[in-house]
Formats: C-alpha cells, structure tokens, sequence
C-alpha cells in the first residue's frame, strides 16, 4: 500500500433512514485516473465526501494509506484536495483573500507565489481581485479549483469539476489533471458526461443504487474518438509546504478571516449594535435616571448585550455556511476545537465594540453619569458576561444552524444555559454602581468565571462534535 | 412513496414489531407494569392515609409525596441523560442516544409535575401560586433546559446529527445544573431549609418519612416503565421509518 492509497472497505451510509451507500469495497492506488459516473442519487458525492473525511461512513471505513479517515490527522488532511458543488469560499472575500487564508491554514510556504502559479495555471486573473460571490458559476469553480490545488495535494477528488467552466477552461481543466496524473497523483471525479469521462480517466467506476454496479478499465485512448479539443499539459510543481499552522496562529488566522468579512459588510456590527441601542434607548424612557440601584436597568443592559451576542454570532456562524465556507475549515489540517477557538475570539472582539458602544451609552442614560461605578468591577463583569455568552452561543451557533429552524433556533438553546451568568451579570453589574455592600463581589464574580470555565472547557471538548458532518 | 405504500409498509412493520416487541421485552414490560400500578396503589395509601396530618399545613402537606418523588425522578432522568449522552458520542451507539431521549422527555414530564405541584403547594402556604424563589426558579430553569433539548431532538431530522447535537446539548445542560441552583440561591431565598436529613437524622415523622420513601420506590418504577415504554415507541417508530424509505 502506497501513500495515497484510498480504501473502501464495506462502506455504508444513511441518511436518516434512506441507505444511500449499500456496501461499497474499493482499492484506488496512487497515480489511477478514476472517472466515478452513475445516476442523479447514486452516491457518488457520498463516496467523495466520505473518502475526504467530511462525512463518516454508517459501517465499514475509508482510508488512505491505511489510515482511518475518521482519525486522519493534518499530514494526511493535507495530502487531500476536494472540490464539491459548493465552492468552500466565502463569498465577501476577494479571490485572493479566500486562497491566502487556506494558503495559510495548510502552511503553503510561499503562498503570494503559488498564488501566482496558480493563477496562470487556471488563468485566474481578476478574478483574484473580486469577491467570490460575485463571480460567475465558471469563475468561481476555477477558484474552487485552485483553493483544491493549493497545498499540492497526491490525492484528488472532484465532484462534477467542469460544471460552468467554458471549453476552453475545460479543455485546460483536462490538461492539467492528465499532468497530475503524470507525476504520480491519484484523480477521482464525478461526472454525468461521458465525453468527460472518456477523455482522460483510465478506469470507470459505475455506482447504481448505492452499489458499485460497473468497475473497468477505460478502453485505450486511441479506441475512443477525441470529443474535446488536444489538451495542453501544463507544468504543475507542487508548492512548498511548511509545517501546519500551531493552534495559536490557525485560531487568529479564523477570527482574522472572521472579521475582514465582519468589517467588509458590518452585518453584526451593524444589526447587533443598533438592536442593543435600541433596546436601551427604549427602555430608558420606562425607567427614572439615575437609579444606579435598579436591577431592572442592568437587567435591560444585559438582555440588550444577550440579544447582541445572539444576533452577532448567530449571523458569524450562518456566514460559515454559506457555500459551505465550514467545510473548508474542516478539510484543513487544522484541529475542530482550533475551528471553534478562532471563531468565537473573532465574535469576542466584535461583541467588545459593542460593549464599548452599549456600556457608555447605558451608564449616560439609565444612570445618569456613572459616577461612583466601580470602573474596575464594571469591567471585570463586562468582560467575564460578554466572554461567557459568546462561548455558549458559538457552541449553540453550530447546532442551531444545522437545525431546521437554523438561527432562530440559538436563542431556544442559549438563553435557559447562560441564566445563572445573566443573574450574575445583572447582580455584579449593580454593586459596581453602588447598590449593596460590595460583599458580594467576589461570589458572584467567583460564580460568572466558573460559569465561564465550565462552558470553554465543555465548548472546546464537544464543538468537533458538532461541526463534524 | 405513494399513499399505497406507507399504510402497507406500517402494517409489515406493525406485525413484525408486534412479534419483536413480545418477544424482547412483552413479558418483563408486564411484570414492570403490574408491579407499577400495585406501588402506586399503596402510594396512594401511604401518603393520604397510612402517614399523619401536617399539624401546621394540613392536608395540603400531602403534595410533598408527590412533589419530592416527582423531583427525585427528574434528577436521576437528567443524569441518565448526562450519561447516555456522553457514552453516545464515545461509542456512537444509537442505543445510547435512545435512552437519553427518552430519558429526558419523561424527565421532562416529572419536572413538570414538580412545577405544578409546587405552585399548588406555595399557593396554599404562600398565598400565591409564583415566587422567585431559588428552587421554584432552578427547577423552571431547569425545565427550560431540557425543553430546549427535546426542542433540538424535534428540529433536527437526520439521526445521526440529531444524536450529536441532542448529545452536546444534553451535557452541557446537566453541567450548567449546579451553577444554575447556586445562582439563583445566591440570588434570592426564601423556600423552607431542608427538613428531611439534618446531622442529628432524619426530623420527619416515621410515618412521613416511610411515605416518602415508598414515594421514591413508587416513581422510580413508573420513570423506569415510562423509559422502557418510550425505547419500545422508538424501536417501533425506527422500523417502521426503515421500511417506509425502503
């Protein structure tokens, strides 16, 4: 067994109660050009994902060079690239931003010149230069393309990869897969074409009903009349790599990513901000100023910061969704409880400038000036409030968006977890305006950062949990 | 699947479960029921009849059996959720995943009890049905909690991702239990100190304190009946979702 060996062994998959894979047994060997056909619902796409570890089999196990893609660890993420119906880019960065931040996720040595390689390789041009959601359906999947060759990866799977592109890039897309192949890559596509299938892939892989019903080699080229113009075989080097990015800088990389896209469109900042305000400024009309001893009025701050988290991150999280941006996370060699650290600190530095808005705005006009707060204890509370609602609620952000009711669901699933954080909130936000004794300072702020350290500790143990199909 | 299919396909599976389901578990799920309705026939006389009147609350006291056992069974349900749970995503048994959601709506159910009759209960010594107090709160916290469980059990259709999701969920719920009884106690108290154990034993009446425990005996076999039969639904429901998508 090679090192890119990709092994079915008695594969099955289910979705809900329909069986989609019944029982798929294949050996594909390094360098084999495999063309995988079949109907609309066959599994085809199924195979793929399982074979790139974005989904796991119901029975039986994938493996490359041995290795269980359920366990694969980063060596072997980034011996994989994938190319699904989605692109896997976010749509509100440039060409250029999205290939640097996976350049960066899967340690691409030298990413501005691979970039370049690429772009002639694929012939990119401006489409570098513009957001991918503005892109057409052929552009973007030339970008799909070069995200999926970036890191070189030795094995590649491609789902339908000349769906939208034009002959030409077709007829390059061909090219450049034969020059794979000829240094030694294993190429796995899916296609309904059989004029695709048939101008390259030297074996044919037919799955019917969840089987393997056709498993051949392609007749020699020349029995074959050519359906697509000559193709050129252009030179592809396998880019440099260095080591995967440490925990430290693959969770900055996310939360920079995160908030490029959040300065770019200001969809949280925006309508988490301007929600917060509106609930204090309405509020402040029911309530007397300068009632520093009012649990209600830090009750209205709170639950004006909640609904803030809720809408930010729900919002940050339903963006990773989009185009299956997530996915693109989970292909890299990046650990999921990285993936769940590098967003929430990106959704902490976005609820801090609102806090920073919100918090003047609150001590202006429910407490008239503020004066007498205890600016220490005000921010400790802040912080240790803020921090504990933007880990529950990027936790939740997850399993909410992979739910039927999709965002509405995280307000359901957070707001009975963070009571007690909000009870103490409200409790310590008061007696750093004065109210009480100050006694109780240290107890409640003893019981928001184990609140806080219960749920970091549980979030970063369950988050691969959740995100993992 | 055309209308033709789906009552065919429920009536296959309804002989063949009907089959299945007697022969795994017809007779111990019997036993389980008569010696259910028997415990609850001398619960019945044991807490209005076999134990003393309140001298300070009356006849209203007698809710205490109900109330206590009520909350008794919904901690060990939550905590059967809490391990189902966790030993789902370790060994991603379906059967796990199973237990914890059934485990969680009859929780769920005696949560509810423990609500109702608490506020019956405060109502007749409080003079208001609703205060904020720690354990009336922890216990409605405690409810939404486990509503919010059964919620995402209901919005997400794919088993597998549901087992995950209700999973994670399930964990991090029963984790929050504690903070959530210590906030809110810190936050306001009112409710009666416990009576029942204290350093010098037990300050019940025998006879309350032997209702009390046969409270106990008595929901713990109706929470184990409830359990079995809900895992008995699903099986049923699983087979006939299973021929349905054939």
């Amino acid at each position: 067994m090679t090192s890119s060996t990709l092994v079915f062994t008695d594969v099955a998959k289910e979705f809900g109660w329909t069986p989609v894979i019944k029982g798929v047994s294949l050996t594909i060997e390094e360098g084999e050009y495999v063309a995988l056909m079949g109907s609309n619902g066959a599994g085809k796409t199924t195979l793929l994902r399982m074979a790139a570890g974005l989904s796991a089999p119901t029975s039986g196990t994938v493996s490359v060079a041995g290795i269980d893609m359920r366990r694969a660890g980063p060596g072997l993420r980034r011996r994989i690239g994938f190319v699904s119906h989605e692109s896997l880019l976010y749509p509100d960065l440039t060409g250029r931003e999205n290939l640097m931040f996976h350049a960066e996720l899967f340690g691409v040595a030298d990413p501005e010149r691979v970039i370049d390689v690429m772009s002639d390789l694929l012939d990119l041009g401006p489409i570098l230069e513009r957001p991918a959601g503005v892109l057409s359906r052929g552009n973007r999947q030339r970008l799909t393309l070069a995200r999926a060759l970036l890191y070189g990866p030795r094995i590649l799977l491609l789902d339908e990869p000349f769906t939208g592109l034009d002959e030409e890039s077709a007829v390059r897309l061909l090219g450049i897969l034969d020059s794979l192949v000829a240094s030694g890559h294993t190429v796995i596509m899916t296609t309904h074409d059989r004029l695709v299938a048939e101008s390259g892939p030297r074996r044919l892989i037919v799955l019917a009903d969840g089987r393997v019903s056709v498993d051949r080699p392609m007749p020699a080229a020349q029995d074959v009349p050519p359906v697509l113009p000559e193709a050129e075989a252009p030179e592809f080097t396998r880019p440099r790599l260095s080591l995967p990015p440490g925990r430290f800088r693959a969770s900055w990389a996310i939360a920079r990513k995160d908030l490029r896209v959040e300065f770019r469109t200001r969809d949280v900042l925006g309508s988490a901000g301007l929600f917060a305000l509106a609930v204090l400024i309405t509020a402040s009309f029911t309530m007397p100023p300068g009632d520093k001893q009012s649990g209600a009025a830090t009750g209205v701050l709170w639950i004006s910061i909640l609904f803030a988290v809720l809408l930010g991150v729900g919002r940050t999280m339903a963006r990773e969704s989009a185009d299956r941006g997530i996915e693109g996370l989970l292909l890299s060699p990046v650990p999921r409880d990285v993936v769940f650290l590098g967003k929430a600190f990106g959704s902490l530095v976005l609820m801090a400038l609102v806090d920073i808005v919100i918090i003047p705005l609150f001590l202006v006009m429910m407490t008239a000036d503020g004066a007498g707060a205890n600016a220490g204890a005000l921010l400790g509370t802040v912080a240790l409030g803020t921090i504990g609602l933007v880990i529950v609620a990027s936790l939740f952000s997850g399993i909410a968006v992979g739910s039927r009711l999709g965002e509405s669901m995280l307000p359901l699933l957070v707001m009975p977890v963070v009571i007690p954080l909000m009870v103490g909130s409200v409790e310590l936000t008061r007696q750093a305006l004065g109210a009480g004794d100050g006694t109780q300072m240290w107890q409640w702020l003893g019981i928001m950062a184990g609140f806080d350290v219960m749920v970091a500790v549980a979030a970063v143990a369950l988050f691969s949990f959740v995100i993992e199909e | 699947m055309t209308q033709q299919q789906v009552p065919d396909a429920i009536v296959a599976v309804d002989e063949h479960a009907v089959g299945h389901h007697k022969e795994a578990s017809g007779h111990g799920m019997r036993w389980l029921g008569i010696a259910t309705v028997i415990a609850l026939a001398i619960f019945v006389y044991t807490s209005f009849f076999f134990a003393p009147e309140d001298d300070v609350q009356g006849v209203v006291q007698r809710i205490f059996y109900i109330h206590v056992a009520s909350a008794w069974i919904a901690a060990v349900a939550f905590f059967v959720v809490f391990v189902g749970s966790i030993m789902y995503l370790a060994k991603r048994d379906m059967r796990w995943d199973a237990l914890a959601g059934a485990s969680a709506e009859v929780g769920l159910l005696f949560t509810t009890v423990v609500l109702v009759t608490g506020m019956l209960w405060g109502k007749a010594i409080w003079g208001v049905y609703w205060t904020w107090e720690p354990r009336l709160t922890s216990v409605l916290v405690l409810w939404l909690l486990y509503l919010a469980y059964v919620a995402i059990r209901a919005y997400v259709p794919e088993r597998s991702r549901k087992a995950r999701f209700a999973a994670v969920v399930g964990i991090v719920a029963f984790l929050d239990v504690p903070i959530v009884y210590l906030s809110v106690m810190w936050w306001r108290t009112l409710h009666p100190q416990q009576v029942i154990i204290t350093e010098n034993g037990p300050q019940l009446p025998a006879g309350m304190l032997i209702a009390m425990l046969w409270g106990l005996v008595t929901f713990s076999l109706v929470y184990v009946y409830f359990v079995r039969m809900r895992l008995n639904i699903n099986r049923l429901e699983e087979q006939i979702k299973r021929e349905a998508s054939k």
